[in-house]
């Protein structure tokens, strides 16, 4: 059997009926959008910009791309798109391991999930079928437990199951979706609007497919080419060589802590000086490492296994300790304890629920609670590890303080009468690089289609020296058109779907080659980064229906200077940044225009 | 000075950090001959061509990037940390 050009494995799954069935998508929906996170962005627009979030009436799209789980480097990447219950945007996140690449070995290259099932139902999908099967047995269970009851009815060979925990049964606005444990569809929510459709996992059977492409030597040539690239002993990505493949992600807590953008004590300062090294990927691969796990086609193998060796958790084994939530849980909440970060990421991870937006709900709780705002007997202190691991089991439950933090902490710090202490943008928490030190990265922040995020435009890949594009991160000078063009061509690459960190060895012509020859058309690099213009348009369109609010960053980070590291002294200039980004989109204050709408050729 | 080596840079040198002394008028194209010297293995993480900086290695003077200052030629007179890295990124 091999794989079925992408496109016409669409299935529409109506909970409420407990009925599917398989429609393509529309050609030119696929020809203009591509895939993956454009593709399901097309049809949660189909449902309605005005639609509530966690009501019936809000789609859940599962989509893989035209590369998901063929032999491309780290095509081992689905999305699931949404409109989030916590910022009213459009949401898409992505997820690895190999659940993508088996939805598609299943015959199906989208799952568009509508209405709202009586009683919590699973999918069961093999073989192009699906069936919807009674969850009551499961409902109430965590991810990990969940996880293993599945692998045991159904076996682990070739499974993948993808679940929500209690942080999605109870519709905590951050909750998540996890599949074999540790990775996670981790941010805006798509875990809570699994729960308000009684959804409580995804279980895929298949096993491996060869690819069909329409050129298959045109394929062979472009796929050799970019593996070429990401096995460069100067790159990165080179496997058991580079930074990234030996350190993973958390490689960059201490290059962050040397140049003043690592936020701390909830962006109050912008480094954790000698503490930083306790939990920073040279520590953990010194002292807690015990495997290199990998996804789906991907030689670079970014994951950590870790085993806490002593301690109260001594013993826990989980993967992986990435930069987000080592920081978010950590330097952030004042929190130097590696052993600490790893259990909390598990509970995240069996909760099911985002650690960034954890970690940001903790440490503007810490600072109310420094500040005296927060009713006496409810305070949380800074770096306290038992408080945190206790309080992230009420916040899944929605109990107590927990409750509270459960929306996140821009409706938490509102609720507090200070909104000024959430570190947040359109309601989305901030990610692990401070504006103030990394000037196109806060940009990329406040123009994020899903509220703050470091994934849209990953400008860092220039300002760290990583690209050879000349991007110094203390000037704000040109950044809007960097950030336009990096936005552009990821949102192309999260439509193929291809792993974000493919852009660091592959650039657009790579990436057009593996695209036209797999889909057997003619496709160069203009037409990525028009495709990727495209998306973030269509999205931003979506979000101006909705009634987004605008481009922001908080005010920490325009009037309070940096306090420490090679950024002391910086404010982000977002003001003046903002006015070369709209000029490099042709946006109006953040709104598309009819005429760029018709420029592109979004209907 | 105190040189702080970082991710893969730091196994070559077999120690986290250093305190050097370095001669007046030093620049980051003479801490890096000093050090190459010492450690012949940085040699292909630290050197390129005459006069530029490689583009395997981030030097960061101060929390700097020798990059955006004057590159190899940046002064180092004065200055009480230096921090090595190879090129990184993430998620």
């Amino acid at each position: 059997m091999e794989l079925r050009t992408f496109g016409r494995d669409i299935a529409h799954i109506d909970l409420a009926a407990r009925t599917w069935e398989m429609r393509p998508a529309p050609e030119d929906w696929v020809r203009s959008y591509i895939g993956g996170r454009g593709l399901g962005v097309r049809y949660l627009l189909e449902a309605g910009p005005e639609v509530e979030a966690l009501s019936p009436s809000n789609v859940l799209c599962f989509m893989s791309g035209p590369l998901t789980g063929s032999e491309a480097s780290m095509s081992g990447r689905w999305v699931c798109v949404t409109k989030s219950p916590l910022t009213g945007t459009v949401t898409d996140s992505h997820q690895g391991g190999w659940s993508g690449a088996r939805l598609r070995w299943s015959g199906f290259d989208g799952l568009v999930f509508e209405g709202r099932a009586s009683a919590p139902v699973y999918a069961f999908i093999e073989d192009g079928r699906i069936e919807l099967r009674d969850a009551s047995d499961l409902w109430g269970k965590n991810i990990h437990e969940t996880i293993r009851i599945l692998q045991e009815r159904y076996g682990e060979k070739d499974l993948s199951v993808n679940a929500i925990g209690s942080g999605g049964e109870n519709q905590v606005r951050f909750a998540a979706w996890l599949n074999e444990d540790d990775r996670a569809f981790g941010r805006g929510g798509t875990g809570a609007v699994g729960g308000s459709k009684n959804l409580k996992a995804i279980v895929v059977r298949a096993g491996k497919k060869k690819s069909q492409v329409g050129d298959p030597d045109g394929w062979k040539a472009a796929r050799s080419r970019a593996l070429d690239g990401i096995r460069d002993e100067n790159n990165l990505t080179s496997p058991r060589k580079g930074g990234l493949s030996i350190y993973g992600t958390n490689v960059l807590m201490n290059i962050a802590n040397t140049i003043g953008a690592l936020g701390t004590r909830n962006s109050q300062f912008t480094a954790f000086g000698d503490r930083a090294e306790k939990i920073s990927g040279e520590y953990v691969d010194q002292h807690l490492r015990v495997g290199k796990p990998t996804c789906h086609a991907c030689p670079v193998a970014c994951k950590t296994e870790v085993e806490v060796k002593e301690g109260p958790w001594a013993g826990l084994r989980m993967e992986s300790v990435e930069y987000e939530p080592a920081w978010s849980l950590g330097a952030n909440c004042d929190n130097d304890d590696a052993a600490a970060i790893i259990k909390l990421i598990d509970q995240c991870n069996d909760l099911g629920i985002d650690p960034i937006e954890l970690g940001n709900a903790f440490s503007m709780w810490m600072e109310a609670t420094e500040k005296g705002w927060v009713p006496e007997g409810q305070g949380l202190a800074w770096g306290d590890t038992q408080a945190m691991v206790a309080l992230t089991e009420d916040v899944a439950a929605r109990q107590g303080v927990g409750k509270a933090l459960s929306e996140g902490p821009a409706m938490a710090a509102a609720g507090l009468g200070h909104p000024e202490i959430a570190m947040a943008v359109k309601g989305q928490a901030l990610p692990a690089y401070d504006p103030r030190g990394l000037k196109g990265m806060g940009l990329g922040y406040a123009t994020s289609n899903r509220g703050a995020c470091h994934l849209r435009a990953y400008v860092a890949a220039a300002e760290l020296g990583v690209v050879p594009i000349e991007a110094d991160p203390l000037e704000w000078r040109g950044k809007g058109e960097l950030v336009k063009v990096f936005q552009d061509l990821h949102a192309f690459s999260d439509s193929l779907d291809l792993c974000k960190f493919s852009a660091f060895a592959e650039d657009a012509e790579v990436y057009a080659a593996q695209y036209a020859s797999a889909m057997g058309i003619e496709f160069g690099s203009d037409d990525v980064m028009l495709a990727g213009e495209r998306i973030y348009n269509l999205e931003r369109h979506y979000n101006n229906l909705a009634g987004v609010p605008a481009d922001t960053l908080p005010a920490r980070f325009t009037e309070e200077a940096s306090t420490e590291g090679g950024s002391k002294g910086h404010v982000s200039e977002l003001s003046e940044m903002l006015v070369e980004y709209y000029a490099a989109r042709g946006w109006e204050d953040g709104v598309v225009p009819n005429a760029k709408l018709e420029e592109l050729g979004i209907r | 000075m105190k040189l702080t080596f970082h991710a893969t840079l730091r196994p070559v040198v077999g120690e986290r950090t250093l305190d050097i002394a370095l001669p007046p008028g030093a620049t980051v194209a003479t801490l890096i001959e000093i050090l190459v010297e010492r450690w012949p293995g940085l040699s292909e993480h630290l050197q390129a061509e005459q006069g530029e900086l490689s583009r395997r290695v981030n030097v960061f003077v101060a929390g700097r990037n020798a990059r955006w200052l004057d590159g190899a030629a940046t002064a180092l007179d004065g200055v009480a940390e230096v921090d090595f890295f190879p090129p990184i990124a993430g998620g």
